[in-house]
């Protein structure tokens, strides 16, 4: 539905050129709920941009339904945009309008009838939750709400792409989840298709079906989540996952030391399976497990675990092997090209 | 006291109608040039939605140029210009071009200073859902700035009422003109007395009139 095609988007500061974007093509699919990870300056913000012509690209063709959207006029322009809703890091409200103006005003530039206005606030207002604050103003109310509200303004168009700029990161955990669970009901339920950026983990684990990893203005990594996260190829998406399990600096490097450190990802219906029992019985290495959980993704259930491999270095590559074989995803955790880059 | 208003009632009454009326009528024209004024140094400003050095450097030397001159010094240095537009130098039709010269780069200035408050993610909020610019500046911009903006027009009002005391030199009248005719040169002490309290009484009441009205903008 949305296609990116060697986007590329450079910038003039100071007579000095920044790429922010270098060679970015994506595929998003009517119905799923695309998300973008990365670090803040990676880009995220100036790649969603591209889909609704915010910024434009200095080369590289956005294609939405199979239309070259860069070569449209203001007029053509500015109907695509009406079928793109976009929610922002800061809500953007309107501070001097009430909850029910701030989802009534656009509607009422767009031109819409009176009677359409008042059926579309009242049912999208009802959709996030708000209608008994609909005549409260922005300041009084909290964050969360605040998003609910931009929300449904971004609903009440009857859009077919959502767009969600950083949507959760200025809300407290709680707050987040409920967020995250509204976003789900309606892609569920109005069938929209969602593209997303964030830095948090937690927003791709909880609800989104594929992700893609920006850095450096480059995408380094994209499929399904369970996909990436169960076996991330590159460092930055290593980095994000890392941080998930939460193992001291201190304790990973004095492990090292003494055998290897694997990090092990079960999908599904293997995290029935007793596959590090075998390790002891069949190669004679002992797991120790150093840290790990379980995660819902939407996609299913994946276990992380951080084990420490104690025994003869040949075994040792040999049950790492055995352990591919069975489908479980290893990574060495090691700063060293070791066992695993000789496997290949 | 009775004394005193049948010799001056009139005077002072006829002076603060002369300077309501200059001061309303320059503010409003004044406004409708200083708005756009200042909507257009805000949209061609360096990374404004209609960037443009030119017309923003031009513009903006402009206002600083007209807004270095005192007003005194103005009222003289746009005669011509003022026989040429208002085909008098003399009266209140006199002094209103000359006053509107000095107050309209001023509310420019105040304008677009209260507009650069308003948050550009709003502004981006709009533009992502399709709505023009014009409609952008009007519902969202100055929407959001109206508080602002009322500050800025009650600061440039009471600039006015200030600017208007000066008017009296071209035979315009006004409360000002009455303290320097009748207070100064003739030595009335108490007109000048009475004239400065009905200033000091204006310029509080419009003080407050655009506070109150600002805070009741800025929550509905």
């Amino acid at each position: 539905m949305i296609e990116l095609k060697q986007i590329t988007k450079e910038f003039k500061v100071n007579g000095d050129t920044i790429t922010a974007l270098d060679d970015v093509s994506l595929t998003i699919e009517r119905g799923e709920i695309f998300g973008i990870i990365g670090r803040s300056g990676a880009g995220k913000s100036t790649l969603i941009r591209m889909i609704n012509l915010l910024e434009r690209p200095t080369s590289g063709v956005v294609e939405i339904d199979g239309q070259d959207i860069t070569l449209l006029k203001k007029k053509g322009l500015s109907t695509l945009r009406q079928r793109i809703g976009m929610i922002f890091q800061h809500y953007n409200l309107l501070k001097t309008a009430t909850v029910e103006e701030n989802v009534a005003i656009p509607l009422r530039l767009e031109g819409l009838e009176k009677q359409v206005i008042r059926e579309r606030v009242d049912r999208y207002l009802e959709i996030v939750g708000l209608s008994e604050h609909r005549n409260h103003y922005p300041e009084q109310l909290s964050g969360g709400q605040k998003q609910r509200v931009a929300i449904a303004r971004a609903l009440a168009h009857e859009p077919d792409i959502l767009l969600s700029d950083e949507a959760t990161s200025a809300l407290d955990p709680e707050t987040t989840e409920s967020i995250l669970e509204l976003l789900l009901e309606i892609n569920r339920e109005l069938g929209l298709t969602i593209f997303l950026i964030t830095h948090e983990m937690e927003v791709i684990e909880r609800i989104c079906d594929r992700v893609a990893v920006i850095d450096r203005g480059q995408i380094v990594e994209q499929g399904h989540v369970l996909d990436v996260f169960s076996n991330p190829s590159h460092e930055t998406t290593q980095k994000f996952l890392k941080t998930n399990l939460d193992v001291p600096e201190e304790v990973v490097s004095e492990l090292q030391t003494r055998g290897t450190l694997v990090h092990l990802s079960f999908i599904g219906s293997q995290t029935e399976q007793a596959v590090l029992a075998q390790l002891t019985k069949r190669f004679g290495i002992l797991p120790n497990i150093i840290g790990g959980g379980i995660k819902k993704l939407k996609a299913g259930l994946v276990g992380n675990l951080l084990v420490h491999l104690d025994g003869d270095h040949d075994q040792t590559e040999l049950a790492v092997r055995y352990l591919k074989t069975s489908g479980v995803h290893v990574r060495e955790v090691s700063n060293h090209a070791t066992v695993l880059d000789r496997l290949g | 006291m009775q004394q005193f208003w049948t010799d001056w009632g009139d005077l002072i009454w006829t002076g603060t109608v002369q300077t309501l009326t200059m001061t309303s009528i320059a503010l409003l024209i004044s406004t409708l040039i200083g708005l756009p004024l200042g909507t257009l140094l805000v949209l061609t400003r360096p990374n404004g939605r209609l960037a443009n050095r030119f017309v923003y450097g031009g513009l903006s030397s402009v206002i600083n140029v007209i807004r270095s001159i005192p007003f005194i010094i103005l009222l003289f240095f746009i005669l011509p210009f003022t026989r040429f537009i208002m085909g008098t130098t003399i009266g209140v039709q006199g002094v209103l071009l000359p006053l509107i010269v000095f107050t309209a780069p001023y509310i420019a200035r105040l304008m677009e200073s209260a507009l650069l408050e308003v948050d550009r993610g709003v502004i981006e909020a709009y533009e992502a859902m399709g709505i023009s610019t014009r409609k952008i500046i009007w519902y969202v911009l100055i929407r959001e700035a109206r508080s602002s903006i009322v500050l800025g027009l009650t600061i440039a009002t009471i600039g006015l009422i200030g600017a208007t005391a000066m008017a009296g030199l071209v035979g315009a009248g006004g409360l000002g003109d009455i303290a320097y005719q009748y207070g100064h040169l003739r030595f009335e002490p108490e007109v000048m007395y009475v004239t400065i309290f009905v200033l000091i009484l204006l310029v509080q009441s419009i003080q407050s009139f655009g506070n109150r009205l600002a805070a009741k903008l800025k929550k509905a």
